[in-house]
């Protein structure tokens, strides 16, 4: 259940919804995400692993500016959003959506598929029902 | 006047083994401290704990500190059946605390543990790894006694019971507030001996009850920790009570083998078959079994040298495969003597069985792990004690080497333990190799003293004459009297 609504394809129709929000609508994504998995892996473990997806999706947009060496959370996210910003809709939109993908490949590798969409869903909502507030006020 | 005493309820571990280690649980409200060196099960050890424990009326905070990432204790946890996904972020809470640790205020780190224990109300609370903590505030120059003892009292005032894991060798002064503070503390250990390693937990301190002393073996399995607590020998049995058992006696299947012992073995005495490696013991064993089925008596066969599948005859394997009899095959090297004994009891137990055959001494000293081969004789005195105090009939085979120059009866010096005594021999008449059976002993009851021919046939043993013409049979090669007297003797 948890899986069907759990999807990157999700995030990818939300994001299409909202052209002109795309960056910014992403980093509220980040947050959520970061606020749910800190507490269980830490600051410095979520970093790592947001750092790690960032490096990987760099390989196919080029554009993704990372800091070199560990930063924390928030100084990343400001990175992301402006980077995102400087796109068009269309490269923005596919670099988030791909973000995310390599995100949870590297999340579901290191602690298993069952426990990431045991965790993450409840933030997914949260974000989920906050676009379509947001879209339907 | 009335006087109306705290009471305190202890707490179930869910760790098997260890409820009555510690003498029916943690106290309720109680400030641990599980300690040991890195990698002898210590967060294994709380999250089997916590897990098989919290429930939505059991709620658990477990903070993470330094020490292991998380990421990777997550990783390594859930390879255990006890990790429920299901409960994290419901009963189970984990909380990171790293950050907190590192900014060096730990008032703060103190208000942050004490915030979260009030936004969850857990009745468990972990800490791991406390050391982290403590090295931490020796660079801060924080008072670790100070923060050991509010955070203690903030604990026990929020009916909290507390586990603080940390990694110490033996306990530094760097930690001594901790272990002066804490209500009970958890020592674990691994030993690595030659080419074997032995896992051991001992309970140094558990405040008000009284706890089972002294170092105790585990064994960590898919399925998380499992503590075999040292046996403790059963009441000593009396004289009076050994004749009142007498009047039971266990047929062995080989009718002749019966009468002399007297009409049977005694129920639950210990049988010792000694012999040198071929003569017959195994086969005496299945015999003792096969009975015991045919009398609808259940047994457990604990075989350290072949399975019954690896046997040539088929009989032992038959009684394992019809389920009238389990079996325990093992090749480890790295057993205790505690563990070999629960297996047999939960086996025996579940089979309700009352006959119990240990097959060999040899191989189960070989199987054992090599700090425990110095004190064998010791622990299978204990566990002698503990199986027949059960009421099972122990049945235990010992190869022993015939030297013909002297005679023994265990290579270990542990025939005292043995309430009956059987012993095998070969020996050599005319050219031919014979075998020859004896009872050497049973307690407290008549037998006969006869050294008996006996043959393995297909359908088992199968005892012969007595050897009245013969003298020196102990030595291997008797003499026939008979021809040494004079053709004219008798005359």
């Amino acid at each position: 259940m948890a899986m069907n609504r759990f999807q990157p394809q999700v995030l990818f129709d939300l994001l299409s919804k909202r052209p002109e929000s795309v960056a910014s609508l992403s980093i509220e994504f980040w947050e959520l995400i970061a606020s749910a998995l800190i507490p269980l892996i830490g600051k410095e473990g979520f970093t790592f692993l947001y750092g790690r997806s960032l490096s990987i999706t760099q390989s196919t947009f080029p554009w993704l500016a990372a800091h070199q060496g560990p930063q924390q959370a928030d100084t990343q996210f400001i990175l992301l959003k402006q980077s995102l910003e400087e796109q068009v809709f269309t490269e923005a939109r596919a670099a988030s959506h791909t973000l995310f993908i390599n995100f949870i490949t590297i999340l579901t590798v290191l602690i298993g598929e069952s426990l990431t969409t045991h965790i993450l869903p409840v933030v997914w909502d949260e974000y989920v029902s906050t676009i379509t507030n947001k879209e339907f006020p | 006047m009335m006087s109306h005493r705290a009471v305190i309820k202890r707490l179930p571990t869910g760790i098997p083994g260890l409820d009555s280690l510690l003498g029916g649980g943690f106290p309720e409200f109680s400030f641990n401290m599980i300690a040991g060196a890195p990698g002898s099960g210590k967060t294994t050890f709380a999250q089997q704990l916590m897990f098989s424990q919290a429930n939505q009326q059991c709620r658990a905070l477990y903070f993470t500190v330094l020490g292991e990432p998380a990421l990777k204790m997550l990783r390594y946890q859930q390879q255990f059946s006890f990790f429920d996904t299901d409960k994290v972020g419901n009963s189970i809470h984990f909380i990171n605390l790293s950050a907190d640790i590192a900014s060096g205020d730990f008032d703060q780190v103190l208000s942050r543990i004490v915030e979260e224990v009030k936004k969850y109300s857990p009745q468990l609370v972990f800490i791991d790894s406390f050391r982290s903590v403590v090295q931490a505030m020796k660079d801060a120059e924080y008072k670790l006694q100070h923060f050991v003892q509010q955070l203690a009292m903030q604990m026990t005032s929020w009916q909290a019971t507390t586990f603080l894991i940390g990694e110490y060798l033996t306990p530094d002064t760097d930690a001594s507030p901790v272990f002066t503070v804490a209500d009970g503390i958890l020592w674990l250990s691994q030993n690595v001996h030659r080419n074997s390693m032995v896992r051991k937990i001992q309970v140094v301190k558990v405040r008000g009850q009284a706890q089972t002393p002294g170092w105790h073996t585990f064994r960590i399995s898919e399925a998380g920790i499992r503590i075999f607590p040292r046996a403790i020998q059963g009441p000593v049995t009396t004289a009076e009570e050994v004749r009142g058992k007498n009047d039971i006696r266990l047929t062995m299947g080989i009718p002749d083998l019966d009468a002399m012992l007297g009409g049977g073995l005694p129920a639950e005495y210990s049988l010792l078959v000694v012999g040198p490696s071929g003569c017959g013991k195994t086969i005496l064993a299945t015999e003792f079994l096969a009975e015991g089925v045919r009398k609808g008596q259940t047994g457990v066969l604990a075989a350290f040298e072949k399975s019954p599948s690896q046997l040539l005859s088929g009989k032992l394997d038959a009684l394992v495969k019809s389920g009238k009899v389990g079996a325990i095959n093992t090749r480890s090297l790295d057993l205790s003597i505690d563990e070999t004994l629960h297996n047999l009891i939960e086996m025996i137990d579940r089979l309700k069985a009352k006959r119990v055959v240990i097959d060999s001494l040899s191989g189960f000293e070989l199987a054992l792990a090599p700090e425990f081969r110095e004190d064998f004789r010791g622990s299978l005195y204990r566990m002698m004690s503990v199986l027949t105090s059960m009421g099972v009939t122990v049945l235990l085979t010992s190869e022993l080497e015939d030297r013909y120059t002297d005679l023994r009866f265990s290579p270990f010096g542990n025939a005292f333990l043995a309430d009956a005594i059987i012993m095998q021999r070969y020996i050599e008449i005319a050219g031919d190799f014979k075998r020859v059976i004896s009872v050497v002993k049973v307690r407290a009851s008549a037998h006969s003293s006869a050294l008996r021919l006996f043959h393995i046939t297909a359908d088992g043993i199968v005892l012969g004459d007595m050897l009245p013409q013969y003298e020196g049979i102990l030595s291997g090669q008797p003499t026939n009297m008979m021809e040494n007297i004079p053709s004219h003797a008798g005359n």
